[in-house]
């Protein structure tokens, strides 16, 4: 019976670390970590190492060619973690780059010390999921295809995608600016409704949600501006005399019209046109969420942009 | 010139005996050498005088250029400076103008100051320290975050200058953030009236290289109807290096006004 259990424990043991994660540790607990990869999984947490580390996949088909061999690119990155990636530290910043290509380089996940500032660039078309955790410091991120999500993140942070959409939930107080911004995407946040800030949500195409519990004090300047705009259309001069949540509702409803007059002004004459003009105009919404606070920019060019309380 | 041709005469006499020589014309020879000298002369000297005018010109015309450029970033804020020195001694003499108007000789004077028009300016020029500070944040290249914090400040204080609108332009269209970009177009937008700005937006649409800034920038030159960038969209539009949304919002901004 012991030896069973022996076995059986020896087993576990060998199955465990055969299956075990790639990792790469530096220690660090401040500066700034740019990631140049395709894809992450970013997490803070409280201590004082960088942890790279990759989940071995099921599908990961082994090149017996390349048995023996190291992966070389004549990026001038070579492959110092075993994990395809390139790290290098230079002052105050740490690099990140793929020497590995495309769907070999898996998911990495990366545990950050919470104050460390990041930085992701990927403009390729290779693109993996995005997600950033409990990060306390400044977040950057500037890419075309990857979709996004910010969990626990208190900002602030700049975050581009041109094809991909945003999730982003807030738990606590958020520290300004926070910019969002997704041209094909949808730009999905959660707050809690007692979050101070000043909020601007802007959208082309699409239309702006907000939950019934967000009281927006909109900013008698962007009234003004949408006076002036409004000179083209009596539409959307109705927004100018509502205030408050109502208005994204209201403004919705004109969305509607919008997208309507806009298909059957391709087809027809001249009159159509015209209000399809003055019904194109962007949608933007300035205001302030509980007396104003940190800056927070929601935008979104063809899909909707919804504001939601956690 | 003479004498080493008498040498070499006198030195061979002898074959100039047995040889006989054709009638040698001195006058003739000067003649056809003198205008070969004389081309030789004009051939050099004019190219070499062209050279000298053209480095002094070329090196005026840079150290113009060069000065033209620099001086106004370099001195900005010396200049800014000195403008909000001007203005507060102004500001500080109103209350002894407003002091001397009672005085009956001193009421021409007082009419002429127009302390409104003092007033607004002043109000437009932002403190010193508070810009200085702006200034830092905004060319801050380590931090996109406080880049767009600054611009977000300019926003809020509706404080503007020519050098402000200048130094959002310059963000507009060099920084590395298009978060930024967007935040200084969006500020932009709101001066858009100005001839000033709009040539500014317009030179913009041109250069830009962020997809979506150049998606802003056309949806707002788009509305302006005194502008005309059908050139400009047209060439957007043609590119095939354009961004998708960007063509669309060119040809759509061409349909609707019947150019396509």
């Amino acid at each position: 019976m012991k030896k069973q259990l022996a076995l059986l424990f020896s087993f576990v043991v060998i199955t465990m670390s055969a299956s075990a994660q790639k990792e790469y540790k530096l220690a660090k607990s401040a500066g700034k970590l740019n990631l140049n990869i395709s894809g992450a999984i970013v997490e803070g947490y409280n201590g004082n190492e960088i942890i790279f580390s990759t989940a071995k996949s099921e599908n990961d088909v082994v090149d017996e060619r390349a048995k023996g061999l190291r992966v070389i690119s004549g990026s001038g990155f070579a492959d110092n973690t075993g994990m395809g990636i390139d790290v290098s530290e230079k002052d105050d910043e740490i690099n990140v780059n793929p020497v590995l290509k495309g769907t070999r380089l898996g998911i990495i996940t990366i545990k950050v010390p919470q104050n460390i500032k990041i930085a992701f660039n990927n403009t390729n078309t290779n693109q993996e999921e995005l997600i950033l955790k409990n990060l306390k410091n400044e977040i950057e991120v500037s890419v075309s295809y990857n979709k996004i999500k910010l969990e626990n993140n208190s900002g602030p942070m700049n975050i581009k995608t041109l094809y991909g959409s945003v999730d982003a939930i807030f738990s606590g107080e958020i520290k300004g600016p926070v910019s969002i911004v997704s041209v094909y995407g949808y730009v999905d946040v959660s707050m809690p409704a007692s979050t101070k800030a000043n909020v601007e949500l802007g959208t082309s195409y699409g239309n702006l949600y907000a939950g019934e519990g967000f009281k927006i004090a909109v900013d008698k300047t962007t009234t003004k501006k949408t006076e002036s705009d409004s000179a083209f259309g009596p539409k959307s001069a109705l927004t100018t005399t509502l205030t408050g949540g109502q208005i994204a509702t209201i403004n919705s409803i004109n969305g509607v019209g919008l997208t309507t007059t806009g298909y059957s002004s391709n087809g027809q004459g001249n009159i159509i046109s015209v209000n399809s003009y003055s019904n194109r105009d962007r949608e933007t919404l300035k205001g302030k969420l509980n007396g104003g606070g940190a800056d927070v920019i929601l935008k979104s060019n063809y899909k909707n942009v919804y504001l939601r309380e956690k | 010139m003479n004498d080493p041709l008498k040498e070499f005469v006198e030195q061979n006499r002898a074959a100039f005996d047995e040889l006989e020589a054709p009638v040698f014309n001195l006058e003739g020879f000067k003649a056809r050498l003198n205008p070969q000298q004389e081309q030789k002369i004009k051939k050099l000297w004019p190219g070499a005088k062209w050279l000298v005018a053209a480095s002094v010109f070329i090196a005026f015309g840079t150290a113009f250029l060069l000065y033209r450029y620099t001086v106004p970033y370099l001195t900005a804020e010396m200049v800014q400076n000195k403008k909000t020195k001007s203005k507060k001694v102004i500001v500080k003499s109103n209350p002894e103008v407003e002091k001397m108007v009672p005085t009956g000789n001193q009421k021409h004077f007082a009419a002429t100051v127009s302390p409104k028009k003092l007033k607004r300016v002043f109000k437009q020029l932002p403190e010193k320290a508070e810009l200085n500070e702006l200034y830092k944040n905004l060319s801050d290249s380590s931090s996109s975050s406080s880049r767009l914090a600054a611009i977000l400040e300019i926003e809020k204080s509706k404080l503007m200058s020519n050098d402000l609108l200048d130094r959002l332009a310059k963000t507009l269209n060099h920084d590395e953030n298009s978060n930024v970009r967007l935040a200084a177009l969006s500020v932009l937008e709101k001066y858009s009236y100005d001839a000033h700005v709009s040539t500014m937006l317009v030179h913009s649409l041109n250069t830009q290289s962020d997809p979506m800034v150049q998606l802003g920038l056309v949806n707002i030159l788009g509305k302006m109807k005194n502008l005309n960038i059908n050139d400009k969209l047209y060439a957007l539009a043609n590119d095939p290096n354009t961004f998708d949304a960007v063509k669309d919002e060119a040809y759509n901004i061409l349909l609707k006004e019947d150019k396509l």
